[in-house]
């Protein structure tokens, strides 16, 4: 019996560090936009589920906290809204406020982020006649609806050798796939090969990516982006730099690449010329892809009752 | 009295042991003999230290490879070649990637019956890395050592005589057997010799010779293309001269296959090169005699060494 105690405790104290070790973790009113990016956080009401009186104010906090590192910060709008017709007082048709948040700061100490939350407040909000209307289920739901830009950076490294070097690490071939570093974000670049042919002293690169959307949502072009993507499309913008000169690519529309509403992942392919005048060189590769994101988040259920009854 | 035969057991072993330890003697050659040439490393010297330097701009460092030559043949200045591998030059502001040793590296030999100790010295490049990176990397940077380098090899005892097939003394050396090659300092060695009779008036010698190193060997001329890389038309080449060293006209009586006479370029296929030599012996004396030959080969030898470097994002 004892033993069992003792594992049973240790067992929750497991279960308990391990739930409470992440920040952003799925849980009541906090939800994770866009991979570990941007977390947003129904701070009031604080509960999955509140009851209040009609004509009793609800006032709404809801906390954003950008972990994306760019030197722009991150530019663009939260929206609040319910389930309900504006005949219902509550939340007007789309109560929105911009939002600018700051890039993360980088501890030198240990290479943490710090993230400063921003905290935005909709509200009061009153509703009426909801419950009379609806006795079986005089209730609605608050969700929040997050847009946002961003330019990603996504890097990696490619190794390039002249047959028969030997100081050439064992990860230098013609055909290598590459690691890539990024952040978490909406769209990822899920695989990346490439194939190198070197002759005399030139290097021609053939990169191969797939670039996957990896959160619920839906991707949109960046309002500076002029170009007009057809209904049901966005524009990403693509720019591949190897040794920090631009790769030609194709499937490209002019530097975009075309982002339909259906597709979970798009293929491109990219080629550069590499002056190689050595037995083996590692080059450096940059992608960034600017883009719009648009994602819904559902919070607190808002049950109506009267007074009398709460 | 039990004592007594214990002890002088003892004694006997001893003996025996004293007398018989030496038994094998290997033959001691002129050469201090290794299968080195140069032996080089790389390293950084920064202030961030461990191999660590910033970007951007903010730091100078150097990068140093150390050259030492464990092997016999004398280095003069000029003779080796350092280009750096792996790395953008432009990223990390190197103006040449190829440098020339400005100091000779001498060989090492046997002073007082000791091998002496093999001199060094620092080929130095300045870096400075001017790329901003957004976070900390770690990229791998090399050098190519290439170097003119010789080896002697020696055999005290090839055994000759005007009419190879007549009959000779018991007491005489023989033609037909194997023979002990002695070989400098260096990485390419003779590790087989072999001499038969071939005719009246000729003796064959068979030769092997074995890469024990790491590197690569390229033609003696490579170091003419100004820098240390990869080429596939220069590689796998290596001169060789065999030769009577008493004798002032052995060019005129010792002919190999592949050669041009007695001396010119030949193939290294799977490290390894095989020369087969005719001794005309027609001008020789009648009565048997024994006689050193020597092989020598010069070849530039390729080598490279490498280390990690990471680059920190400064703030």
């Amino acid at each position: 019996m004892k033993k069992r105690g003792f594992i049973l405790v240790l067992i929750s104290l497991f279960i308990l560090s391990s739930c409470t070790s992440f920040d952003n973790y799925f849980g009541r009113n906090t939800a994770q936009i866009g991979g570990k990016g941007l977390i947003l956080n129904f701070v009031q009401p604080s509960t999955s589920e509140i009851s209040i009186p009609e004509g009793f104010p609800l006032n709404v906090k809801i906390e954003l906290k950008n972990y994306i590192e760019n030197e722009q910060g991150l530019n663009g709008e939260l929206c609040l809204r319910d389930l309900l017709t504006d005949n219902f007082g509550g939340i007007p048709s789309f109560d929105c406020r911009p939002i600018n948040l700051a890039s993360p700061k980088k501890l030198q100490s240990n290479n943490n982020l710090l993230v400063e939350p921003e905290t935005f407040n909709f509200g009061p909000y009153y509703y009426k006649n909801a419950q009379r209307e609806f006795q079986s289920a005089s209730q609605t739901q608050l969700i929040a609806d997050v847009k946002y830009e961003l330019e990603s950076k996504a890097k990696s490294l490619i190794c390039v050798k002249r047959e028969g070097s030997k100081a050439a690490p064992s990860n230098c071939g013609t055909e290598t796939k590459l690691s890539i570093e990024q952040e978490d974000l909406p769209l990822k670049i899920t695989s990346a090969s490439a194939t190198s042919f070197v002759k005399d002293f030139e290097a021609d690169l053939l990169l191969e990516l797939t670039i996957s959307k990896t959160s619920d949502g839906q991707v949109i072009s960046r309002s500076n982006n002029f170009e007009q993507a057809p209904k049901g499309s966005a524009f990403v913008e693509f720019n591949l730099l190897v040794n920090s000169i631009p790769a030609k690519c194709i499937g490209l529309v002019g530097t975009s690449l075309e982002v339909t509403r259906t597709e979970k992942e798009s293929k491109i392919k990219c080629s550069a010329k590499l002056s190689f005048n050595q037995d083996f060189i590692q080059v450096p590769i940059d992608i960034k892809m600017g883009y719009g994101f648009i994602q819904s988040v559902n919070g607190p259920v808002i049950k109506f009752g009267k007074e009398e009854d709460i | 009295m039990k004592i007594s035969n214990f002890i002088f057991i003892i004694l006997v072993l001893i003996f025996f042991v004293a007398c018989t330890s030496g038994g094998s003697k290997t033959a001691s050659t002129g050469f201090v003999g290794g299968k080195e040439g140069l032996s080089a490393s790389i390293s950084i010297d920064s202030a961030s230290g461990g191999n660590k330097v910033l970007d951007a701009g903010s730091e100078n460092f150097r990068i140093l490879v150390n050259l030492q030559n464990k092997g016999e043949h004398n280095v003069p200045e000029n003779d080796v070649l350092v280009t750096l591998d792996g790395i953008s030059f432009n990223a990390f502001q190197i103006r040449d990637p190829t440098k020339r040793n400005i100091l000779p590296l001498t060989g090492i030999r046997r002073e007082a019956g000791k091998a002496t100790t093999p001199a060094q010295i620092i080929v130095d490049y300045d870096a400075n890395y001017q790329p901003n990176e957004d976070a900390d990397r770690t990229t791998n940077i090399a050098a190519n050592i290439c170097y003119n380098y010789e080896t002697i090899s020696r055999v005290k005892n090839l055994c000759l005589r005007k009419k190879v097939t007549s009959p000779s003394s018991a007491t005489a050396c023989k033609i037909d057997e194997t023979k002990l090659a002695e070989n400098s300092g260096a990485p390419f060695q003779v590790t087989t010799f072999s001499e038969r009779p071939a005719g009246e008036n000729k003796v064959n010698v068979y030769i092997e010779a074995k890469n024990s190193g790491k590197g690569l060997l390229y033609d003696k001329d490579y170091l003419s293309q100004g820098k240390c890389i990869e080429s596939d038309k220069d590689k796998n080449k290596i001169y060789a001269k065999v030769e009577l060293t008493e004798f002032k006209d052995s060019v005129n009586i010792i002919s190999c296959s592949g050669l041009n006479g007695n001396q010119g370029t030949v193939n290294v296929i799977q490290n390894s090169v095989q020369l087969s030599c005719t001794v005309d012996t027609s001008s020789l004396q009648d009565n048997t005699f024994e006689t050193p030959l020597r092989v020598t080969f010069d070849y530039v030898y390729k080598d490279s060494v490498s280390t990690s470097l990471t680059i920190k994002n400064s703030v």
